[in-house]
């Protein structure tokens, strides 16, 4: 999928986007966001943005960079990145050719995204590059499975999904790796599926 | 009409649960309008799993056949009613537990179609118990699973 074509399907998906994930899947992991980004500090970088969902999670009064592909999912999330009690600002970038120099964040968080970025260890790669030696990588994600029946399901229909918007059948965490993070920490949150995971960018 | 016993187990075990692990570490859904999603969502998958496997499977078939039959219909007919219900209840908390309770009622259905002659309205209640109790598996296996796992 090419840069271009990832951003016309987020473009499309921005319209129906907080109908379909705005009220129960968003109710539903609110408390563990709130706990994850609670560890925010220092700049930070908010991958995918999207319409502003996760905004109302965290904490306030904290500098947050967001980017996201679709103009149009920025467009939408406008009003809660208004409502930001804190400094946030947002610029539509993809996460494959970012142009924040080496080293401009602490730390990095992403929620729901890396099911969805085409190439997710080229961008993993690219949260390493900006991230400051010893940065952190805070995620929210949901993944594969690895029990029967959930990863038969998650497989069977992960075509389906990709079509709509992102697969749910991905290995984050592995993915994490081989972008050259140090995994510090994995928390299932819903069987093994939706989970928490903390890397930390190596010191060279 | 028959209830099967399954369909009788006390809801209040599912919520109890939900508090007691909660307790424990937040491990399970503790919030009450989200148990009785996942309650209606199980048992409504679980119906539907059901009554497809007993539309789709003939009486006379292999019991094999039937339970494959059933499990890969009443799979894609409780993500289905998974999808549906997500943007009420959650993502993957209801689609991935409604898919196993639509595979569990086809198989049982399918195979129970197979032994003897069920009309479709018990078909759709005996999914209905099974996708309930499809539900309590999840939650013990939520327990088993949530957490620090590195």
């Amino acid at each position: 999928m090419t840069p271009n074509e990832n951003q016309q399907k987020w473009d499309s998906a921005a319209r129906m986007y907080d109908l379909s994930g705005g009220f129960g899947p968003e109710k539903r992991w609110k408390p563990f966001k709130e706990e994850l980004f609670s560890n925010m500090a220092g700049k930070i970088l908010f991958l995918a943005v999207g319409t502003g969902l996760d905004i109302a999670s965290f904490p306030a009064g904290q500098d947050i960079t967001g980017i996201d592909i679709s103009p149009k999912m920025l467009e939408k999330a406008k009003p809660r990145i208004d409502a930001y009690p804190g400094q946030m600002s947002v610029r539509q970038m993809d996460v494959h050719a970012m142009d924040f120099a080496d080293g401009t964040f602490d730390q990095v968080y992403t929620s729901c995204t890396f099911c969805s970025v085409p190439d997710p260890v080229t961008g993993l790669s690219g949260l390493r590059r900006v991230l400051k030696p010893g940065g952190i990588l805070r995620m929210f994600e949901h993944t594969g499975s690895t029990y029967f029946p959930f990863k038969t399901m998650l497989d069977l229909v992960n075509p389906v999904f990709r079509n709509l918007g992102p697969d749910i059948n991905r290995d984050t965490v592995a993915n994490v790796r081989e972008a050259g993070f140090q995994v510090t920490k994995v928390s299932n949150i819903f069987l093994d599926v939706v989970k928490t995971i903390e890397a930390t960018a190596p010191v060279e | 009409m028959q209830f099967p016993s399954f369909l009788t187990l006390n809801v209040s075990f599912v919520y109890h649960f939900a508090v007691m692990d909660d307790r424990a570490g937040r491990a399970m859904e503790h919030r009450i309008y989200f148990i009785i999603g996942d309650v209606l969502a199980c048992v409504l998958a679980g119906a539907l799993g059901g009554w497809l496997a007993h539309s789709a499977v003939a009486g006379d078939l292999s019991m094999l056949f039937a339970m494959f039959i059933g499990m890969f219909l009443g799979m894609v007919g409780g993500m289905l009613v998974g999808f549906i219900m997500g943007p009420f209840f959650g993502a993957m908390e209801i689609m991935l537990p409604t898919g196993f309770a639509g595979m569990g009622a086809g198989m049982v259905v399918g195979m129970q179609h197979t032994m003897g002659v069920i009309d479709p309205t018990q078909a759709a209640i005996n999914g209905a118990g099974v996708g309930f109790a499809c539900l309590v598996i999840i939650y013990l296996l939520q327990a088993h699973l949530h957490g620090e796992v590195q």
